[in-house]
Formats: C-alpha cells, sequence, structure tokens
C-alpha cells in the first residue's frame, strides 16, 4: 500500500500482470511486422493490388463458366432467337428492366426509340447485346452484364427484334443512322472484359 | 499550518445530474424511435420525424447530453474532493451549465430543422460551433483554476485523464471545426476529399476516445474505489496505461477509412495504431475489476457496484472488438453492416450508460443526505438494463453478419445472389424489431431509476454547501524522493502542456503528408482533379457527374463566387448544382461545357 490518499482512496502498487505487460509488447512487435510486410519488403498486396487480383479473379471465373455453359453466348456468336419460350422469356426481362426508359411498346422515352429503323449504336442481333452487355456510359445505358446472364441478354435482343417496324403510337423520333443488317458499326469487343475503372496512383 | 474551512458546491452537481437524467431519457427515446422507424417506416412522420433527422439528434444527445453532462456531474463531484477545494469560480460553473444545455437545446432545434453540416458527430453548424468553443474554454478555465488552487499536492490519476480530456476535446473540435460560413445557418468545411476524410475520422474516432472513454476512465478511477471501499489495484499500471492510453489513441482514426482512397501508409498506420491499443485499453480494465478484489461478496448484494461490474465489462470487450474490427479482413466484413451498431452500442450502452447509472445511484442520496429510495427498483433497473442491451447487441451482430454474407453471395453464374438492397433489409426486419425490442428495455430501466431517483431526492435535502477544511499547501515545500513520476503530479502546467504534447504528435504525422504529397491523393482517370476559383456572393457545390441525356443545355450566368468549388471534370461536360444555401431557394441545377466555362476565364487544372 503506497502512502497515496486522495479523498479516503489509496493506491496499491501491485506489478504488471505479466499477461498484459507480454501482450502489450506482442502488439508493438505486430505493428513492426505488419508495417515491413507491407510497406517496406512490400510483400502484401496493398488495396489497388488486391482489388486488381480480385478483378482478375473473376475474369477467370467468367472465363471458365463460359467455356463450361453450353448455352454461353457472346457478341461474336450470338444469333437471333425465334422461338416462342426464348421470346417469351425477352419479354418478361424487357418488361421488368428496360420499360422505363424505353417504353412499354418500345417507343422510346428517355432512351432510343427501339422500332424504328435509326440506331445510335447499330442496329442487328450482334450489336443489341453488346450494348446491352456493356451498356453506353455517356447516354446513360447502363451495363447490364452484372444483372443479366448472357443467355438472358439474348432473349431480350431477340425479342427487341421482333419489334422492329411496329411504329408504336406517341413514339420518339428517330435517333443515330440508319442501320442495314450487312454492316458492324463497331469492332466487337470481348463481352466479359474486366473493369475499365483503374485505378492510378499518381 | 493553518487548517482552511471551505465547502464544496454541490449545487452544481446536483444540475448536472439532473441533466444527465432528462438528456439520458430524451436521447434514449430518439434512439427507441429511429429504431422502430426501420421495422415501421410509417412513423417517419412529417419532415421534422424522419429517420434522417432524428438520427443525429439522437447520436448528439446521447454522446453530448447524456454522456457529457455525465462527465460534467462526476467531474465537478471528485474534483472538488480531489483537489480539497471549492470550484475555481461559481460563475463560470453556472456558465459552463446553462451554456452546454442551450448548445444541446440549439442541435436539437437545428437538427430536426434539416440544418447539418454533415460531418458525423461535427453536425452542427458553425454558430453552434464557436458557441461549444466558448463553452468548453470556460470549462477548462473553472478546472484548471480548481486544479492551480488546490490543497492536495499530488494530482490523483483521475484528474491526469481530466487533464488529457480537455485539452484533446478543444483541439478536436476546434481543427475538425474549421468551415467557410455562407448564412447564419450554413457553412463548408476547410477542407476537401481525402483530407476532409482524415480530418473527420481523427475528429470522430477520439470524440469516442476522449469524451466516451478518457472522461470515463476518470470516473471510474474515482468512484469504483469509493464505492467498493477498496484501494486502486496499481499505481503504476495507472501511469503506464494513461500514457500509452492518449499517445496512442490519436493514431488510430484511419480505421474507419480502410479501403478507401485514404493513402495506404495512413490506413496500416490506422490498424497497427489500433492494435497497439488493446493493452493500454484493458489496463484500464485490470485496474477497475482487480480494485473489486477482496470486496466481490459486496458486488453481489450492492446494485452500484453491479452496474460498475457491467459497464468495466463492457468497456473491455468493445475495446477488444475495436483492434479486431480494425484489422483490414475483418473490417471487409464488418464495414457498413449492423455489425457495427452493435459495437458501439456496448460501448454506449454498457460502458457509459451503465457507469452513469451506477454514479447516480451512489452520488443522488450522499449529496442529499439519505438512502437510496428503492434497492429493489435499482436491482430490477440493473436486470432490465443488462438483458436489455443483450436484446440489442445479439440481434444486431446477427443482422451485420447476415448482411455482409448476403452482399457478397454470388450466383454460379457470377451475379449477385441479391442484386436489390431492399432483399438485404428485409430479411433483416425480425433482427431489427428485437433490437428495438432492447433498446425499449433499456430506456423502461431509465424511467425506473428516474422515478426512484426523484423520490431520493424527495426524502432528503440537498446538501448544497457540503462543509470541508483542510491545510493549505505550504509554499516552497521540500519536494522528497517516491516514484519519478510524482514530479508531474505535482505539476499541473507541466502536466497539461506534455499531455498536448502528446496528443498532437500521432495528428501531425498523419496530416502534414496527406495535405502537402501529392501523391497521398489517388484519382480515377475519368475523373479530373478538383478545381477550385473564387468569386464572389454565389456558391457551387460539385456533385457526381450524371448522364445527360434528359437534361437541356444551359448557359451559365457570369457566376460570382467566393468559396472554394469542386466540379468534377468527365467529357468535357459539368453539372453543378446551384445554390446561395438559403433553403428556400430552388436548387438549380446546370449542365455546363467545358468551351463555356472557359468562356467566363475558368481554367481547368
Amino acid at each position: 500500500m503506497l502512502d497515496h490518499n486522495y479523498d479516503g482512496i489509496r493506491e496499491l502498487d501491485n506489478n504488471l500482470p505479466p499477461w498484459w505487460i507480454w501482450g502489450f509488447y506482442l502488439t508493438i512487435v505486430f505493428a513492426f511486422v505488419y508495417l515491413a510486410h507491407y510497406h517496406l519488403f512490400r510483400t502484401g498486396p496493398l488495396q489497388t493490388e488486391e482489388y486488381n487480383i480480385a478483378m482478375q479473379e473473376a475474369a477467370d471465373q467468367a472465363k471458365a463458366r463460359e467455356l463450361k455453359m453450353k448455352d454461353f453466348v457472346s457478341a461474336e456468336t450470338i444469333t437471333a432467337l425465334n422461338t416462342p419460350e426464348a421470346l417469351g422469356a425477352g419479354k418478361g426481362i424487357f418488361e421488368k428492366n428496360c420499360v422505363a426508359c424505353h417504353g412499354a411498346e418500345l417507343g422510346g422515352s428517355v432512351g432510343p426509340n427501339l422500332t424504328d429503323d435509326f440506331w445510335i449504336n447499330g442496329g442487328g442481333i450482334k450489336n443489341i447485346f453488346k450494348v446491352i452487355t456493356d451498356g453506353v456510359s455517356a447516354k446513360g445505358m447502363i451495363s447490364w452484364k452484372s444483372q443479366l446472364t448472357p443467355k438472358q441478354i439474348q432473349q431480350v435482343a431477340s425479342f427487341i427484334l421482333t419489334k422492329h417496324g411496329s411504329n408504336p403510337v406517341g413514339g420518339k423520333e428517330p435517333q443515330g443512322e440508319k442501320y442495314v443488317e450487312e454492316t458492324i458499326s463497331a469492332p466487337l469487343t470481348d463481352s466479359i472484359s474486366v473493369d475499365s475503372t483503374i485505378i492510378v496512383n499518381q | 499550518m493553518t487548517i482552511e474551512k471551505f465547502s464544496y458546491d454541490n449545487r452544481i452537481v446536483k444540475n448536472f445530474a439532473l441533466a444527465t437524467i432528462i438528456w439520458g431519457i430524451v436521447g434514449m427515446l430518439m434512439g427507441l424511435i429511429i429504431a422502430l422507424q426501420i421495422p415501421f417506416p410509417g412513423l417517419n412522420i412529417g419532415e421534422y420525424l424522419t429517420f434522417g433527422r432524428v438520427r443525429p439528434v439522437h447520436t448528439n444527445a446521447i454522446i453530448f447530453a447524456f454522456v457529457g453532462n455525465g462527465i460534467f456531474m462526476g467531474l465537478y463531484y471528485s474534483l472538488q474532493r480531489l483537489c480539497k477545494a471549492r470550484m475555481f469560480s461559481d460563475g463560470l460553473s453556472k456558465f459552463h451549465f446553462w451554456g452546454w444545455q442551450s448548445i444541446i437545446v440549439l442541435a436539437a432545434v437545428t437538427l430536426l430543422t434539416g440544418h447539418t453540416t454533415g460531418k458525423e458527430y461535427a453536425e452542427l453548424e458553425w454558430p453552434i460551433d464557436i458557441l461549444i468553443a466558448v463553452v468548453w474554454v470556460a470549462f477548462a478555465i473553472n478546472m484548471f483554476g480548481t486544479i492551480i488552487k488546490r490543497r492536495e499536492r499530488h494530482m490523483y490519476v483521475a484528474i491526469w485523464f481530466y487533464i488529457a480530456t480537455v485539452v484533446t476535446v478543444a483541439v478536436l473540435h476546434i481543427v475538425n471545426s474549421i468551415e467557410i460560413p455562407v448564412s447564419i445557418l450554413k457553412s463548408y468545411s476547410a477542407y476537401a476529399g481525402v483530407q476532409d476524410a482524415l480530418v473527420q475520422w481523427w475528429y470522430g474516432h477520439n470524440a469516442v476516445a476522449f469524451f466516451l472513454t478518457t472522461p470515463y476512465l476518470g470516473l471510474m478511477y474515482y468512484f469504483v474505489p469509493k464505492a467498493a471501499n477498496r484501494p486502486v489495484y496499481s499505481y503504476r499500471l495507472s501511469i503506464i496505461h494513461f500514457w500509452a492510453l492518449i499517445f496512442l489513441y490519436i493514431w488510430a482514426g484511419p480505421h474507419h477509412l480502410l479501403y478507401s482512397s485514404l493513402p495506404d501508409w495512413a490506413q496500416s498506420l490506422g490498424t497497427v495504431f489500433s492494435i497497439m491499443l488493446l493493452a493500454p485499453s484493458w489496463g484500464g480494465m485490470i485496474n477497475g475489476l482487480l480494485t473489486l478484489r477482496g470486496a466481490w461478496d459486496r458486488v453481489r448484494e450492492d446494485v452500484v457496484l453491479k452496474f460498475m461490474v457491467v459497464a468495466i465489462t463492457a468497456y473491455g470487450m468493445s475495446t477488444f472488438e475495436g483492434p479486431m474490427l480494425s484489422l483490414k479482413s475483418v473490417n471487409a466484413i464488418s464495414h457498413f453492416t449492423d455489425w457495427t451498431i452493435a459495437h458501439v452500442h456496448i460501448g454506449g450502452l454498457g460502458w457509459n450508460g451503465m457507469l452513469t447509472f451506477g454514479i447516480l445511484y451512489w452520488l443522488i442520496p450522499r449529496i442529499y443526505k439519505t438512502n437510496l429510495y428503492s434497492a429493489k427498483l435499482a436491482s430490477f433497473h440493473f436486470w432490465i438494463a443488462t438483458l436489455g442491451i443483450l436484446f440489442y447487441a445479439v440481434p444486431m451482430y446477427w443482422a451485420g453478419f447476415t448482411q455482409s454474407l448476403m452482399w457478397k453471395e454470388f450466383t454460379a453464374d457470377g451475379i449477385l445472389k441479391y442484386p436489390n438492397f431492399l432483399e438485404t433489409v428485409t430479411q433483416l426486419m425480425p433482427m431489427y424489431k428485437l433490437r428495438a425490442l432492447g433498446g425499449a428495455m433499456f430506456l423502461t430501466g431509465a424511467i425506473v431509476m428516474t422515478y426512484n431517483l426523484v423520490k431520493t431526492m424527495k426524502q432528503g435535502t440537498l446538501n448544497a454547501e457540503e462543509a470541508a477544511e483542510a491545510p493549505a499547501l505550504e509554499k516552497n515545500e521540500k519536494e522528497h524522493g517516491g516514484h519519478w513520476h510524482r514530479w508531474i503530479e505535482r505539476r499541473p502546467v507541466q502536466m497539461i502542456v506534455i499531455s498536448a504534447v502528446v496528443i498532437l504528435i500521432g495528428g501531425i504525422v498523419e496530416f502534414i503528408p496527406t495535405f502537402l504529397v501529392q501523391s497521398n491523393i489517388p484519382t480515377i482517370e475519368s475523373v479530373k482533379p478538383t478545381l477550385h476559383w473564387n468569386c464572389k456572393e454565389e456558391i457551387f457545390i460539385s456533385v457526381k457527374v450524371v448522364t445527360l441525356v434528359t437534361h437541356k443545355w444551359c448557359d451559365l450566368s457570369v457566376p460570382k463566387l467566393n468559396a472554394m468549388v469542386n466540379i468534377p471534370k468527365q467529357e468535357s461536360l459539368y453539372m453543378i448544382i446551384h445554390s446561395n444555401g438559403d433553403r428556400s431557394e430552388q436548387v438549380r441545377t446546370y449542365i455546363v461545357k467545358e468551351e463555356n466555362i472557359q468562356m467566363y476565364g475558368i481554367t481547368i487544372i
């Protein structure tokens, strides 16, 4: 017991518990090891590297799934479907996801009219598939590849083509260029390319 | 040696105690309302009682009104007795009390009417920030004045914690609140982007450290040995855990910003300093719990000690959990989930709430010279509050893990299994209802306590001027050896200066490179660095560039600005949200072509 007395409070002077003092040393050692691991020897991945590793893994997995899946379609191999089941499924996907911008009758509202001959990013099954998959961010079309499978995109693209020339009431004025089936407006890109957002540490 | 007669001011202690009780009930009620608004959204009534407005009222009321008044109650009681001196100035005590209560009222009114800076735990607008600084300085003068004219040669460990608290809170509040006013109730922070985030979480984390932790450790060091009538377990432990705690705590803020645009080195410092905080935090817990050695038989009967044991245990639990959450791999699971909510409520309900209740049950009968009205009701309060904490925390932990797992679950096709956020919310509804039940139990306990304490006050009489006597300190008393730390315990000015230096180091080391070194500000290629310019009168606030399909082109009227502006650039187009900071005015939106901006003499970095 020390001779301290504060308003009747006395103080003992017990030794620091050994497990406490050794635990404290251990956390200090941990701190130095951690900093050396990540910042001196650079043996651990920092967040940018972790992100790139995760994106690469996701891309590899997507590639592997592609190879395994019988019904996988890509922008190169896609063809329009015409079975009633596929078109029915496509109609359902359209009503759930696309109506808000392209209108229930595909006449367009925020987004362009999908029933006329004019296409901003090229018409035809391949271009439509590409636009739905990757989106056109400058125009407000989002990428659907994280929400729809390639098969589902093929179904909805096929459904859209069936409405060509339906000329719905109140349809939006034509936008883009007149599309003739044979031309391909832009070089096709890999539909499962890694996210293009690159983080740069200057 | 002459014996001096003086008196302790118990009236100010009583006032702060009443404020603690009243604001505690208000703050918990606000918490219960927002807890119910999640499962029952219909309870978002009108403009003023929506979740977004009530939530900051809840956090501010609990931290600054309930715990704040709790600190002042315990501090004004213990400091006078530890210094054997009346408070330095009765006028400053009164100013402190009424100033603090008016800040709370202003905070509630402005937050509910939608005036906020948007910085968490620092939401109050600039006039209130200034008022807080003024009141805090008055409090500091009152406290240091009392210490200077003390009649006890050495400062007890509780006072070290009080000093560190008063110094650090002043530094935190002033630095984080630097802002540019544009109208009486609107201002913009002087910091932007990642620097703002760093300053904000240096503040936010250390509000937990120096408002919810260090002053309450000071209270623990006074009230636990008093209530248990046992000596403090270890003087040398109190020295090492005090200095280590205040030095290490200040560095840990960046653990709130893991996996963000904060530079990696700063994130890593946040992690390792949080890990090193484990032992100093537990040092406080050990010194509290082991002080009860030899008094455990009394813990079973004495409700005050029961509250204190649960409080100290909750402190130990949440200070173990905190460092774990600051490891990146754990944080990747917990961040943005209800796990965080569970964590802070172990600290808030357990450590701060239960210790406050224990102190109130001990202190009120003493200053009213009577016994507690009903030990049975106090015991009921203890059990319902403890159960309430469990009913609150367990569902929130469960909800946190569930959320985290659902957010990251993919289907075999590589697509998110729950792409719609609402799917995770509906899954958690039962947890949210149980949590509200836990909160209601805790609030019920507090109401029962209020009844019990009011009855206690009624049956006693306030001993407003408690007579005391002590010999004056002799000037030039010869210093005799003892422990080396006794040197600083005799010197309050050196104590203030050295603790200020100790708490400034961490912030300085983290801030300066983040503000000055360009490579510490990571950018995304499509977003150019921010643009600043100065004009008069009007303010432009940056927003994310949105797509332009539905917007008309507008020419921008000649901009007259006087504040800093950030406008992100994307594909030569800018969207500018334009407002004078006047709430009644409709916010105007412009999309501006790059050429037009250059036309007005604005250059792009």
